[in-house]
């Protein structure tokens, strides 16, 4: 699933930041890389995704996190 | 001379760092032939003179940007003979992604963890000596807002210059940052936060439409704010001409001094120093105000929710900040345009910025389209409303390429970082600097500009038919009228480009006859207008056409030299000010023009 389908509260584990090198390394350099764990703080229409991994909250905006694939964390 | 270099990525405090060993004593300038700001600067420590650079803001260095690019390269090249990498305390495991990438390079360094108060609010201890003994280099816990904590920070940057500390750790592999990270840090931090939630101040402050009004709220009551701590400067600064400019005409007066050195002693100086004056205050205030907000982490969250409508026009959320500001005060949000971490899209912000009518015209134009319009000024402030948002989208299609490349957009994925108490001192001491470096800056500048104005004002007889600038605007009166001006309304519309408020000083001066054209450009803002003359003799003067032209033309003018200032010092590139406000003067005679031409139609 992408990170636009998660629910608030939940845990997941990042696989893909998406295709765009520009973006997957910035994303890298924020601490999102494959493997890391993180939680779904905000998610609401229209606006960027809160989520929270390495201990620091992070905005994503939409575009960018519907091709961020994380599955659920068990 | 040593020389040292501050790398870190946004939020980690790099600034502090860089305001608190510098002082005053820091030049800001831009990287040879790039539109990113250099900030350098000294301090003294043990008889040796210490030269800091504050390398761009980046998240890596993985040369990707500008600002990676330059930052790399300093490194690589061996510029600096120490690097001072910070890494947040309460976030180690992402913040010390910098020192991972600059583990591939060879240079001196030091860490610097910085934000240990907040770590210790999470309940994370760091132990640093493990650190210190894996890295090989010095590492130090530290809150760069503590100014007592500096001496003991100076005290290992000059070991460390002569002692010359390299990483001996393994160069970390691109892509596996992390991997490198895991691998330092495992056992040296205790203590783990508690699951993340949204307090209810935020949930509120991150809502879509909440968090819009809110910020908007809390941009007005910035401003609000900004002059409570500003009047009482300015204040003291608009007593300067009211007691001296009289003083200083007596003197000159009983020592029979021309009168063209008597105004320029008399009226001149007393006004140039009260405008930087009032203008240092009014930064001072809106520094003061946004660093409180940015120290205390709401800055951030103001980005989050306007980053969607804002990214359509090339710069990040924050720039709201900016443009609410400009309805208050131009030179407020110049200023505050420096919580933009990327130079080109603060330019590009204060350009924008520079689309925003300020309370100066909202106190003239009504006025103005009363005497027109009666009722129906109503409109025109509308039209002049509507015409504002077409501006901002056209400024940002203009200069948004150049400043603000497609490519270098990098969608918005930011930290918010978590709410802390303010550190006064150091919000007060980061204010009061900027204040009174502009200051001295806006002296030369505003004296400049003033004594061009003041010689093209300037008549033996007092009359405005004698002055340099009635036989200009007489001689290109055929072109001015093209552009919907008479020569009476384009001498205002000159003025206006100086003070907002000496739009009806000078229009006084040329209808009703009162006071010189000097007294109204340069006292209007300090000793107010009587326009009640001008009220009756305007409208048979000149024909609403062309009133109509020239309030758009005011409005959207080049804004005041003051503003004009403080957007040269805050972007220190004198070929941007230029360019914008060639710009927005050639934009306001077509503006102007056009409406003069097709309003004849119809009125």
């Amino acid at each position: 699933m992408n990170l636009l389908e998660t629910t608030e509260e939940k845990t997941y584990v990042l696989l893909r930041t998406g295709a765009d090198e520009h973006f997957i390394r910035r994303a890298g350099s924020m601490g999102l890389v494959a493997g890391t764990e993180l939680r779904i703080i905000r998610n609401q229409a229209k606006m960027p995704l809160l989520i929270f991994a390495r201990d620091t909250l992070i905005a994503v905006n939409r575009k960018d996190a519907a091709g961020i694939e994380v599955e659920a964390h068990v | 001379m040593y020389k040292i270099a501050l790398l870190g990525q946004p939020n980690s405090g790099k600034s502090t760092v860089f305001n608190a060993l510098t002082g005053s004593r820091q030049h800001v300038g831009n990287w040879p032939g790039k539109t990113v700001e250099r900030s350098e600067g000294s301090y003294k420590y043990r008889k040796e003179t210490i030269s800091v650079v504050d390398l761009p803001g980046s998240y890596s260095l993985t040369a990707d940007s500008e600002e990676e690019k330059i930052t790399r390269d300093y490194i690589i090249g061996g510029n600096a003979d120490l690097v001072l990498v910070m890494a947040d305390s309460s976030q180690l495991s992402r913040s010390l992604y910098m020192l991972a990438d600059f583990s591939k390079l060879d240079a001196p360094a030091i860490l610097l963890l910085n934000m240990e108060d907040i770590a210790k609010e999470q309940g994370k201890t760091v132990n640093v000596k493990l650190l210190e003994s894996r890295l090989g280099i010095p590492v130090l816990s530290f809150v760069a807002a503590d100014l007592k904590r500096y001496g003991e920070l100076k005290d290992k940057i000059y070991e460390a210059l002569h002692t010359v500390p390299r990483l001996k750790t393994e160069k970390c592999k691109d892509g596996q940052e992390f991997l490198w990270i895991k691998k330092i840090m495992d056992g040296a931090v205790t203590g783990t936060q508690k699951p993340y939630t949204l307090s209810r101040f935020d949930r509120m402050a991150t809502g879509c439409v909440s968090g819009k009004v809110f910020a908007c709220a809390a941009m007005l009551l910035a401003f609000i704010c900004s002059m409570i701590v500003a009047l009482p400067l300015m204040g003291i600064g608009a007593m300067i001409p009211q007691i001296f400019t009289p003083l200083l005409q007596m003197a000159m007066d009983s020592l029979g001094v021309h009168s063209f050195l008597a105004s320029i002693v008399s009226v001149l100086i007393p006004n140039t120093v009260y405008f930087a004056f009032s203008m240092s205050g009014f930064v001072f205030g809106v520094n003061f105000v946004f660093s409180f907000l940015e120290d205390i982490g709401y800055i951030a969250r103001v980005a989050y929710v306007f980053d969607g409508f804002m990214s359509r026009l090339g710069v990040q959320g924050k720039s709201i900040c900016s443009m609410i500001m400009g309805f208050g005060c131009t030179i407020g949000g110049a200023a505050g345009a420096r919580v933009i971490d990327n130079y080109g899209q603060r330019l590009l912000t204060i350009a924008l910025t520079w689309a925003v009518p300020c309370a100066a015209i909202w106190s003239v134009v009504p006025v103005l389209a009363a005497f027109f319009f009666g009722s129906g000024a109503i409109l025109v402030v509308l039209g002049i409303l509507a015409y504002m948002v077409l501006m901002i989208f056209v400024v940002s299609r203009v200069f948004g390429k150049k400043l603000s490349p497609t490519e270098g957009r990098t969608g918005l994925i930011m930290e918010l970082p978590p709410y802390h108490k303010p550190h006064w001192k150091n919000i007060l001491y980061t204010a009061w600097t900027r204040a009174v470096d502009i200051f001295k800056r806006a002296l030369r500048t505003i004296f400049l500009i003033s004594v061009i104005l003041y010689l093209l004002t300037f008549s033996v007889s007092g009359n405005i038919e004698d002055s340099i600038l009635y036989h200009i605007g007489i001689f290109i009166e055929p072109v001015t009228k093209f552009f919907g001006m008479g020569w009476q309304t384009f001498m205002a519309f000159v003025s206006s480009a100086f003070a907002k408020e000496a739009v009806l000083g000078v229009l006084n001066a040329v209808f009703a006859g009162k006071g010189s054209l000097i007294s109204g450009t340069f006292q209007a803002k300090s000793f107010g207008v009587d326009s009640s003359i001008l009220a009756a003799v305007m409208p048979t003067m000149i024909s609403k056409a062309e009133a109509l032209a020239f309030l758009f033309a005011v409005s959207f003018n080049v804004p005041c030299v003051m503003a004009l200032s403080t957007t040269y010092r805050e972007t220190h590139s004198l070929k941007w000010t230029v360019r914008l406000a060639l710009f927005y003067t050639g934009s306001a005679l077509i503006l102007s023009c056009l409406i003069y031409h097709i309003a004849q139609i119809f009125m």
